[in-house]
C-alpha cells in the first residue's frame, strides 16, 4: 500500500460526493471544450469555404490609367503602360517563399473571337485546373472536355449560338465540339467560350501570353499578405490582389464567437477552482481526526499535503477525462445547431491533453491551500478531536 | 537506562502569569524499558496533556523531554513525525481506524511512510499477533467494538515501537471486551513492550507494574502499582482494590 492507495480508497468511499464534484468539473470542462471545438470546426469550415470559392488572389498586368473626361463628360479611357503576363511567369510563382502554400495557379487569355457570325469573348484556360477551381461549376449537359478540341460553353454562349453538347463550332476557322454546357452562375462566365489555352493563344495569335492568372492558395494560417508580397516581388510587371472581403467578414464573426468561448472558458476556470477550493477545505475540516491519526502514526506534513493534493488531482483527472469527452461528443451535435453551419468536428490531440491538464492543474492549484491547512493541522489538536 | 527522562515539564496556557491556567506543573519522572505504568487522575488533572507531550504531539511550555536520549521537542516538525512513527505507537479511546480501508490496511498504515519492505507481511503478522488473522479484509464497519481496538493495538505495533502510548484503551469497551484487551496489553507486556496507559479505571491497572497518579496538574504519587493496590485495599481489609482511586 502506497499514498495513493490511501487516495484512491477515500475517493472509493465517498462515491457519490465525488461524483457531485466530478459532474461541476467536468460540466465546465465540457463547455470549454465544446465551445474550443465549435469554434476550431468554425474556422476549419471557414478556410474550406476559402478554397471553395475559388482564388484567393488575382494576378493582372501592371498598367497605368488615364480617365479621358471634360466638363463631367466621360469620353472614355485609356490604359497604357500594360506589360503582358506570359506563361514563363507562372513559374515564378511556383518558386515564391510560401510556394508549399501555393495550391492552383489558374492563367487565362481572354479575346474577342467570332463564331456562327456573332462575336464572342473566348477564355482559354487549363480545364484541369479551371474546374478544379471553380467548385461551384456544374456541367448541365455533356461532359468535360476530354481533349484540346473540347471546349465548354457558359449558359447563356449556348443559347445565343444555339449550340449544346456534341455540336460542332466553328472558331476562327478551326472546328471545335462542344463537350458541355455549364449551368448559369449568373456571372459574367455564362458568356464565355472556355477553351484550352494553347488553343486560345493560337487563334488569338498571341502565343505565350496570358491576360490574367487566378491563385488558389492553402489559407489554414497561410500568410496571405506574404504570398501577394512574394508574388509582387517576383512579378514586377504585375499586380497582384488578394480576393478575401467575404472571408474576413465571416471570420471576425467566428472571432467574435472564439473571443467569447475564451471568456467563458476563463470564467468556467474561477468557477471550477472555487468549486474545488470549497470543497477540498471542508473535505479537509471533517476529516481532523483522521489527519490526526495520520499525523501520530508518524505522517509528514509533506504526507499529509500529498495525500489531499493526490485526491483533487484525481478527481481533476476523472472530470477532465469525462469532460472532454461529453464536450467533444456534444460539439459534434450541437455545432451544426447552433452556428447554423455545416461544420464537421475534428479529434485534434492536443485538446484533450490542454483540457485534462488544465483541469488537473487548476484542481492541485485550488487545494494548495486545504492542503496547507491539512498539513499544519496541529497533532495535539488532532489528538483532542479524538479523545 | 532510561528510556524515557521528563525533566520539570510544564504545560499552561495564556501569556499572562495571573491568569495563567497549569495543566502540568514540574512534572519529573523517568521510565525505564519494559515498564507496563497507568497513568491515573481525575477529569482535568492533566492525563491526556501528559500523554500528549509524551507522544511528541504537543510542546511543553517548560522542561524536556527525552526519549533514549533524544529531546524529543529540539526537534523539527517533521522529525518529530519521523520520532513518532520510529518510537511510538498510538492506541486510543476509540479505535480510530480509517473508515475505508480494511483491517489490513489499518494496520499498515505508519508502514506507508516507512522503509519497511514487506509491509503487508508484517500487517499480516501483526493481525494474527492479536487474534485477528481472519478478519484482514474486513472494513472497520464490519468488525466489532473489541476488533476495532485490537486492530488499532495492531496497527500501534505494527512498527515494533519502543513505546506503546494508551489512552483509556478500553473505556468504550464492555467489561468482557476490555478485558480481552487488557489481556492483550498485559502480553505485549511481558513481550517487553514498555506502555504507558492513562485512565480513569482502576479495572484497568490490574496488570500494570507502576502507578502514576495526577491531580491538578501535579504528580501526587509514583509507585508500584501492588503497593498502592495493597494499601488500599488495607484500608478496609478487603484485599480488593477501591473504586475511589480513580477520583481521589
Amino acid at each position: 500500500m502506497r499514498l495513493h492507495h490511501i487516495t484512491w480508497k477515500n475517493i472509493k468511499m465517498h462515491p457519490a460526493k465525488v461524483a457531485l464534484l466530478v459532474a461541476g468539473l467536468a460540466v465546465g470542462v465540457a463547455v470549454i471544450v465544446g465551445l474550443y471545438t465549435v469554434s476550431k470546426a468554425m474556422h476549419m469550415d471557414l478556410q474550406d469555404k476559402i478554397d471553395e470559392y475559388g482564388a484567393n488572389m488575382v494576378i493582372t498586368p501592371k498598367s497605368e490609367s488615364l480617365p479621358l473626361t471634360y466638363a463631367g463628360v466621360t469620353v472614355g479611357g485609356l490604359q497604357y503602360g500594360s506589360q503582358l503576363l506570359t506563361e514563363k511567369d507562372l513559374e515564378k510563382i511556383r518558386t515564391i517563399k510560401n510556394s508549399a502554400n501555393v495550391k492552383l495557379v489558374s492563367p487565362k487569355l481572354l479575346g474577342i473571337v467570332e463564331v456562327n457570325g456573332s462575336k464572342m469573348m473566348l477564355a482559354g484556360v487549363r480545364f484541369k485546373d479551371e474546374l478544379e477551381l471553380k467548385k461551384w461549376w456544374e456541367i448541365k449537359q455533356g461532359s468535360r472536355p476530354a481533349n484540346d478540341r473540347e471546349i465548354l460553353l457558359g449558359g447563356k454562349a449556348s443559347r445565343k449560338l444555339g449550340a449544346g453538347a456534341g455540336d460542332s463550332l466553328n472558331i476562327s476557322g478551326e472546328k471545335f465540339r462542344v463537350a458541355g454546357v455549364l449551368g448559369q452562375v449568373g456571372t459574367e462566365e455564362d458568356d464565355l467560350i472556355f477553351i484550352g489555352i494553347k488553343q486560345a493563344q493560337t487563334i488569338l495569335e498571341r502565343p505565350g501570353e496570358v491576360s490574367f492568372v487566378e491563385v488558389s492558395a492553402w489559407c489554414k494560417d497561410c500568410p496571405i499578405d506574404d504570398i501577394v508580397e512574394q508574388i509582387k516581388w517576383k512579378l514586377p510587371g504585375a499586380k497582384v490582389a488578394a480576393v478575401r472581403q467575404a472571408a474576413e467578414t465571416r471570420d471576425a464573426v467566428i472571432g467574435q464567437f472564439s473571443l467569447f468561448s475564451l471568456i467563458l472558458s476563463v470564467t468556467m476556470g474561477v468557477v471550477a477552482a472555487l468549486i474545488v477550493f470549497t470543497n477540498t477545505l471542508s473535505a479537509v475540516r471533517e476529516r481532523r481526526r483522521e489527519i490526526g491519526v495520520f499525523r501520530a502514526v508518524g505522517y509528514r506534513q509533506s504526507h499529509i499535503a500529498l495525500i489531499v493534493l493526490l485526491e483533487s488531482a484525481t478527481v481533476g483527472l476523472i472530470a477532465g477525462v469525462s469532460g472532454y469527452l461529453a464536450g467533444f461528443l456534444a460539439a459534434g451535435y450541437i455545432a451544426p445547431v447552433a452556428t447554423g453551419m455545416d461544420v464537421g468536428v475534428v479529434f485534434d490531440p492536443i485538446v484533450p491533453a490542454v483540457a485534462i491538464g488544465g483541469v488537473v492543474l487548476i484542481s492541485l492549484l485550488a487545494s494548495l491551500y486545504p492542503a496547507t491547512v491539512a498539513a499544519r493541522l496541529d497533532p495535539s489538536e488532532a489528538l483532542n478531536s479524538m479523545i | 537506562m532510561s528510556l524515557v527522562i521528563a525533566n520539570r515539564v510544564c504545560k499552561y496556557y495564556g501569556n499572562d502569569e495571573a491568569t495563567r491556567v497549569h495543566a502540568l506543573w514540574h512534572v519529573d519522572f523517568t521510565i525505564s524499558p519494559g515498564e507496563y505504568i497507568a497513568v491515573m487522575g481525575p477529569s482535568g488533572s492533566g492525563k491526556s496533556t501528559l500523554l500528549a507531550i509524551l507522544g511528541a504531539m504537543n510542546p511543553p511550555s517548560e522542561g524536556s523531554l527525552l526519549v533514549d536520549g533524544i529531546d524529543v521537542y529540539a526537534l523539527s516538525q517533521e522529525k518529530r513525525a519521523d520520532f513518532r512513527r520510529e518510537y511510538l505507537g498510538f492506541v486510543f479511546q476509540q479505535p480510530q481506524l480509517i473508515p475505508y480501508l480494511t483491517s489490513l490496511e489499518n494496520v499498515m498504515l505508519p508502514l506507508v511512510v516507512s522503509d519497511v519492505k514487506d509491509k503487508k507481511g508484517l500487517a499480516a503478522q501483526m493481525l494474527e499477533k492479536v487474534g485477528l488473522g481472519d478478519k484482514a479484509k474486513r472494513l472497520p464497519s464490519e468488525l466489532s467494538g473489541g476488533e476495532q481496538s485490537r486492530v488499532a493495538i495492531a496497527r500501534a505495533i505494527v512498527n515494533d515501537p519502543p513505546m506503546l502510548l494508551a489512552d483509556e484503551p478500553v473505556g468504550s469497551l464492555d467489561s468482557k471486551t476490555g478485558s480481552e484487551i487488557l489481556n492483550l496489553f498485559q502480553a505485549l507486556h511481558a513481550d517487553g513492550q514498555t506502555i504507558i496507559m492513562v485512565t480513569h479505571n482502576p479495572d484497568s491497572i490490574r496488570d500494570t507494574g507502576r502507578l502514576i497518579r495526577l491531580k491538578d496538574g501535579v504528580i501526587v504519587s509514583d509507585a508500584a502499582t501492588e503497593e498502592v493496590l495493597f494499601a488500599a485495599s488495607d484500608v478496609v481489609g478487603t484485599g480488593e482494590p477501591k473504586h475511589s482511586l480513580a477520583h481521589d
